[in-house]
C-alpha cells in the first residue's frame, strides 16, 4: 500500500494514463463524428487493428514513422468507405457490418503480418516515436513529467480535441452533420446532401480509428502483435456515450479508462492480495457502469443507427 | 363459362406461389453465393502468398472432409458452433444482438465444471443433466444481466455483452489459476472432472454424445420459435416492438427472457467442451466459438436448419485450415478473413435487391 501513495507512483501512473488513453481518445473522436452523423460503427476495433498493422508497414516501407501514421489513416478511411457503402447506400444493418469488419480485420491483419514478416510473426524493429520532452515545460515539477514527456504522436492526438470540438460546434459543416444525425429528413429538405454528409462522417471515423491504431503500434510498442487492440475499440464506443457525444467529454472518459488501464497494469506487479485478473476487468466493468449510469441522461443523436431512405420511413 | 371462372382463381394462386418461392429461393441462394464470392475475394491474399488458390482450397477441403480424422474434427468443432449459433439466433429473432456468446460459453463451462468437480459422486444419469443445467443457468445469467439492462434501462446490449466477454474470460482465468487449479498449479486448468460424467465417444473417434444434445436442441429451438405462442411473441418483438406492444405483448420481459435463453444455449456449448472434449476447464479453451457463432447464425439466416449447414461449413474451414497451412504454407488466419468476407457479402447481398429496386424507381421517377 505504501508504494501506491508515493509521488513517483502517481506521477508514473498519470503519465501512463495519458499515454494509454490516447488511442481510445482518437478513436472516440472519430466515432463522435460518425455517430453525430447517425452511424454507429462497431467496427472501430477492426479499423484500429488494420490501422495498427499498416502503420507498421508504412513506417517500414518509407523508414519514417509519420508515413506509417499516414498509411494507417488512409487505410482506416478506406475501411470507413466500405462501411459507408454497405450501411448508407445498401442500408445494411450497422451492427452486423461492424462485427463483420472486426472479424475480417482480425484475420487479414494476422495473415498479412505473417505474409510480410514470416510465419513466426516477429517484426524487426520499425521506426517509431520516441518520447519527446518539451523543453522547460517538462521541468515543471509533477505536471512536467506527466503531461510533457509523451511522444509527438500523442501530443498531436490531444491537440485534436479542441480542433474537432471547433469543427463540430463552430462550423457550418459541423452543424449540418449534427442536424443530419438528428433529423436527416429535415436536412434533406434543406437541400443538403444527407448521403454525402454521412459518407464523410464515417470516413473520418475510420481515418481516426486508423490513427488510433497507429498510436498502439508505433508509439506504445513499436511492433505489431495479433489482437494488439484488445478491445480498445469497444471501449472507445463506451467513451463516446460516457462523454455524451462531445469531444471534451470523450477526453475525460478516455483519460478515466486510460488511468484505470495503467492502474491495473501496475497493480499486477505490486499486489498479490487482489488477483490481477479481477483488476484487468476494471476498464470493462467501468464501461458497463458508465453505460448504466449515463444512459438515462444521455441524448444520443436521434437518428443513430437508422439508415436514411428518401422515400422510406427513416426519420 | 364455368371453366373460365374456375380458371381465374387458379391463375392468381399460381402467381402468389411463384413470388413466394422466389423469396425463399433467394434466402437459400444468397448465403451460398456470398460464400462463393468470399472464396473468390479470399483467393487474392492467397495469390499474394504465391500459392495457387485452387490448390489451397483443395487442401482445405481434403483437410476438412477427406479423411476420417478430418471429418470427425469437422463434426466435433461444429457442435459448439451449432449450440452457440442457436443462442445467437434466439436473441436475434427477438431483435437483439448477443455479441457475448463467447463469454457465455466460458461462464457456462464454469458451471458445468463446478458440478463435475464437486458433485462428481452423483450417478451420471443425474450428474450429466445437472452439469448441462448448471451451464445453462450460468450462461443464462451472464446474458441475462445485459438483457435486463437493455430491457429495463435501454442500455445497448451490443456493448454490454462485449464487455461481459472480457470480464467472463478474466473470471475464468482467475478461477483456473486460483481456487480451482489442479495442484501443484503449473498449468492454468482445473483437475479432470469425474470420469463418469464424460460424454461417451462414438464410432471410435473423438465425436462424442454431445452431438445428440446439439441435434435435440436444434429441434427444440425450432419448435419453440415457430410452433409455440412464446416463440411467436419472441419473433413478433423482433419484427416490431411497437406492433407487439400494441397487441399486448410484454416487450421488455420477452427481450430479457430471449437474452437469457440465448446465453443458456451458449452456456451449454461451454458444457459441451468440458464434458465432451477437455474434461476439465482450461484457460482460453475456446478458439473463438462465440464470435464464430455470430457469423454462423447470420449465414444460416438465424434459422436452425441454416445454422446446421453453416456450422459444418465454418467448422470445416477451421478443421481444414491447419491441414492447409501444413500443405501449402498459408497462415490459417485466412480462414478468419474469409469468414469476415462471407459475413459482409451475405448481409450486403441480402440488401442488394432492395437497393437495385430503389435505383430503378429513381430512374423511373426522373
Amino acid at each position: 500500500m505504501d508504494t501506491i501513495l508515493t509521488t513517483t507512483f502517481i506521477v508514473s501512473l498519470l503519465a501512463a494514463g495519458i499515454r494509454l488513453a490516447a488511442p481510445i481518445l482518437v478513436a472516440a473522436l472519430g466515432e463522435i463524428f460518425a455517430e453525430r452523423g447517425g452511424l454507429m460503427n462497431i467496427g472501430i476495433e477492426g479499423m484500429m487493428i488494420i490501422g495498427a498493422l499498416f502503420a507498421v508497414f508504412g513506417s517500414d516501407l518509407f523508414q519514417n514513422a509519420w508515413m506509417g501514421v499516414l498509411s494507417a489513416i488512409l487505410v482506416g478511411a478506406i475501411m470507413g468507405l466500405i462501411f459507408a457503402f454497405t450501411t448508407v447506400t445498401l442500408c445494411c444493418n450497422q451492427v452486423v457490418i461492424g462485427m463483420a469488419i472486426n472479424i475480417f480485420a482480425l484475420g487479414i491483419t494476422s495473415y498479412l503480418f505473417r505474409l510480410a514478416y514470416g510465419l513466426d510473426g516477429q517484426t524487426h524493429s520499425v521506426p517509431g516515436f520516441e518520447t519527446l520532452s518539451i523543453t522547460h515545460l517538462s521541468d515543471i515539477p509533477i505536471i512536467g513529467p506527466i503531461v510533457f514527456q509523451q511522444t509527438s504522436l500523442i501530443y498531436v492526438s490531444y491537440l485534436l480535441v479542441p480542433i474537432m470540438a471547433f469543427i463540430l460546434n463552430k462550423t457550418m459543416w459541423g452543424l449540418a452533420l449534427r442536424a443530419n444525425g438528428d433529423h436527416p429528413r429535415a436536412v434533406d429538405t434543406m437541400g443538403i446532401n444527407v448521403i454525402r454528409n454521412r459518407y464523410a462522417a464515417i470516413i473520418i471515423g475510420g481515418a481516426f480509428a486508423g490513427l488510433g491504431g497507429s498510436i498502439l503500434s508505433l508509439s506504445h510498442m513499436n511492433v505489431f502483435v495479433d489482437n494488439i487492440t484488445a478491445g480498445r475499440g469497444y471501449i472507445a464506443l463506451a467513451a463516446v456515450i460516457f462523454g455524451q457525444w462531445s469531444p471534451v467529454g470523450a477526453l475525460i472518459a478516455s483519460l478515466l479508462f486510460g488511468i484505470a488501464d495503467a492502474l491495473q497494469l501496475r497493480l499486477q506487479q505490486i499486489s498479490t492480495v487482489i488477483p490481477y485478473q479481477i483488476i484487468s476487468t476494471l476498464p470493462y466493468v467501468l464501461t458497463v457502469l458508465a453505460l448504466i449510469g449515463f444512459v438515462k441522461k444521455a441524448s444520443p443523436p436521434k437518428s443513430l443507427g437508422v439508415p436514411y431512405q428518401r422515400d422510406g420511413d427513416g426519420h | 363459362m364455368t371453366s373460365q371462372n374456375e380458371k381465374i382463381p387458379q391463375k392468381e394462386n399460381n402467381r402468389n406461389s411463384v413470388s413466394f418461392d422466389k423469396k425463399k429461393l433467394f434466402t437459400v441462394l444468397s448465403p451460398i453465393l456470398s460464400f462463393l464470392l468470399a472464396l473468390i475475394v479470399g483467393a487474392i491474399p492467397i495469390i499474394l502468398y504465391h500459392v495457387n488458390p485452387i490448390l489451397a482450397y483443395k487442401e482445405l477441403i481434403i483437410g476438412a472432409f477427406g479423411s476420417s480424422f478430418g471429418f470427425s474434427e469437422t463434426i466435433i468443432k461444429a457442435i459448439p458452433l451449432v449450440l452457440s449459433g442457436l443462442g445467437y439466433a434466439f436473441a436475434a429473432r427477438s431483435g437483439l444482438f448477443n455479441i457475448g456468446c463467447e463469454g457465455q460459453i466460458y461462464i457456462g463451462a464454469l458451471g458445468a465444471t463446478l458440478v463435475g468437480l464437486y458433485l462428481g459422486d452423483l450417478p451420471p444419469i443425474v450428474g450429466i443433466p445437472l452439469c448441462i443445467f448448471a451451464s445453462a443457468i450460468f450462461g443464462g445469467i451472464w446474458a441475462g444481466i445485459p438483457g435486463f439492462l437493455k430491457a429495463r434501462l435501454g442500455v445497448s446490449e451490443v456493448i454490454t455483452t462485449i464487455m461481459f466477454n472480457y470480464i467472463g474470460i478474466n473470471v475464468i482465468s482467475y478461477m483456473v489459476r486460483g481456487p480451482l487449479v489442479e495442484p501443484p498449479g503449473y498449468f492454468p486448468e482445473t483437475p479432470k472432472i469425474n470420469e463418469s460424467f464424460w460424454y461417451v465417444n462414438l464410432f471410435g473417434s473423438r465425436i462424442h454424445s454431445g452431438i445428440f444434445i446439439a441435434l435435440l436442441l436444434l429441434i427444440v429451438v425450432y419448435f419453440i420459435l415457430w410452433h409455440t405462442p412464446f416463440g411467436f411473441r419472441i419473433r413478433a418483438v423482433g419484427l416490431s416492438q411497437d406492433a407487439s406492444e400494441y397487441i399486448g405483448i410484454r416487450v421488455r420481459w420477452n427481450l430479457a427472457l430471449a437474452m437469457a435463453i440465448s446465453g443458456a444455449l451458449a452456456g451449454i456449448a461451454g458444457a459441451n467442451e468440458v464434458l465432451g472434449i477437455q474434461h476439465r476447464l482450461i484457460e482460453a479453451f475456446s478458439p473463438g466459438y462465440g464470435y464464430d457463432a455470430i457469423a454462423v447464425s447470420l449465414l444460416g439466416q438465424n434459422h436452425p436448419l441454416g445454422i446446421v449447414f453453416s456450422s459444418i461449413l465454418f467448422s470445416g474451414l477451421r478443421a481444414g485450415a491447419g491441414a492447409m497451412q501444413r500443405a501449402v504454407g498459408i497462415p490459417d488466419a485466412i480462414i478468419k478473413t474469409i469468414q469476415g468476407l462471407v459475413l459482409i457479402f451475405v448481409v450486403a447481398g441480402s440488401m442488394l435487391p432492395k437497393y437495385l429496386e430503389r435505383r430503378q424507381k429513381k430512374i423511373q421517377d426522373s
